[in-house]
């Protein structure tokens, strides 16, 4: 059964039912954050460590969240924070030159699978030439299908900056697709 | 999404590491949630005039040599007033007694030749030389100028003061001389 998020808060309430709670929780959201972490990082393992991170560290600050936020919203922060710790720790011990665009586009052909439609594969290559912000907000919008105002407290940006970042992101997406799509196949 | 799907056991592995890195490793901070007392009118009440008792006691009881001063110090100002009338009704009785001696000294010639008012004539001079005793007495004893009689009240102790001005209250003369 499962449990709402309010249920899932109050079984952290006590020391017995903590681990209840916990699982709980990672039953309810693990798919959705792993997806997301995944996107932003692309390597398998580097996502379940980061997803890891995430529920220890939701674990640690319980007692810090406040029930007027979503717990889900709440979850995403911390993932969204604990990846991009993640990534700038990857280039900070990248050992060769590359450009770091280079490098994610690199890691999203050697992750993509077998079956995998080539359209997506472009678009996850594509996403990754975006700034960080708009790479942010266009997974989090195109893929999680989240609310603007959600998304503006995950990433703590006012719903207009948010709009903006989406609209340039979606433009250079389709201009990057339109450039090298047809160059490529 | 183009990349590998997780596999079936990946989820339920990623669990047991976390359980084992945070519940079963280290306890969770519980939130504490603040005691609510219920507060009763009635202990409200009670708990009101103990405050306003203690308070009161507090500082009623309050022996500070220096508070005690200048709580004294209205009681100087009351002894002075006091004392003045004093030394106007005697400078005044001083003033009368002239008159009067000269009339004891009629009525003590008249006595000689009326023997049917010499008791009465007596009993009044006995009066009058009393009243001028007291008054000589009290002329003495009365400073000269107000600065004089700052003096011998700054000589004064506050539990001194305190006496005359209880003394002066109970003396009975002061009421004949207002």
């Amino acid at each position: 059964m499962k449990l709402k998020d309010e249920e899932i808060v109050n079984l952290f309430a006590t020391p017995q039912t903590v681990e209840k709670g916990l699982r709980a929780m990672m039953d309810a959201y693990q798919s959705r954050l792993y997806w997301h972490i995944r996107r932003l990082i692309v390597d398998h393992d580097g996502a379940q460590d980061v997803l890891q991170d995430t529920f220890i560290k939701a674990y640690q600050n319980m007692h810090q969240f406040k029930n007027d936020s979503k717990l889900y919203t709440w979850l995403y922060r911390i993932a969204t924070n604990e990846a991009l710790q993640a990534l700038n720790k990857m280039n900070r011990m990248k050992k060769t030159d590359e450009d770091a665009e280079y490098h994610m586009q690199n890691l999203v052909a050697d992750n993509a699978g077998q079956d995998a439609e080539e359209i997506q594969v472009f678009l996850q290559k594509a996403i990754q030439t975006l700034p960080e912000k708009q790479k942010l907000v266009f997974n989090l919008r195109y893929y999680d299908d989240l609310p603007y105002d959600e998304i503006s407290k995950i990433l703590d940006m006012s719903v207009g900056t948010l709009k903006t970042n989406y609209h340039y992101a979606k433009e250079k997406v389709e201009q990057y697709i339109k450039d090298n799509y047809s160059q490529e196949f | 999404m183009p990349y590998t799907e997780p596999t079936d056991d990946f989820f339920s592995k990623m669990q047991a590491n976390v359980i084992s890195q945070t519940v079963a490793k280290q306890p969770l901070a519980v939130k504490k949630e603040a005691k609510v007392f219920s507060l009763n009118f009635s202990w409200m009440a009670a708990a009101a005039v103990v405050l306003i008792g203690g308070l009161t006691a507090f500082f009623s009881l309050n022996n500070d040599p220096e508070v005690s001063m200048a709580q004294q110090a209205p009681i100087v100002d009351s002894v002075y007033e006091v004392e003045k009338p004093i030394q106007n009704t005697s400078t005044d009785m001083m003033a009368k007694n002239d008159n009067v001696i000269p009339q004891t000294q009629t009525l003590k010639t008249e006595q000689k030749n009326a023997t049917a008012n010499a008791a009465t004539s007596i009993d009044n001079s006995s009066k009058v030389n009393a009243m001028a005793d007291r008054q000589d007495y009290t002329a003495k004893n009365t400073p000269k100028s107000d600065l004089d009689v700052e003096k011998v009240l700054a000589a004064f102790t506050p539990d001194q003061l305190k006496d005359i001005d209880r003394n002066s209250e109970q003396d009975v003369y002061l009421d004949l001389y207002n």
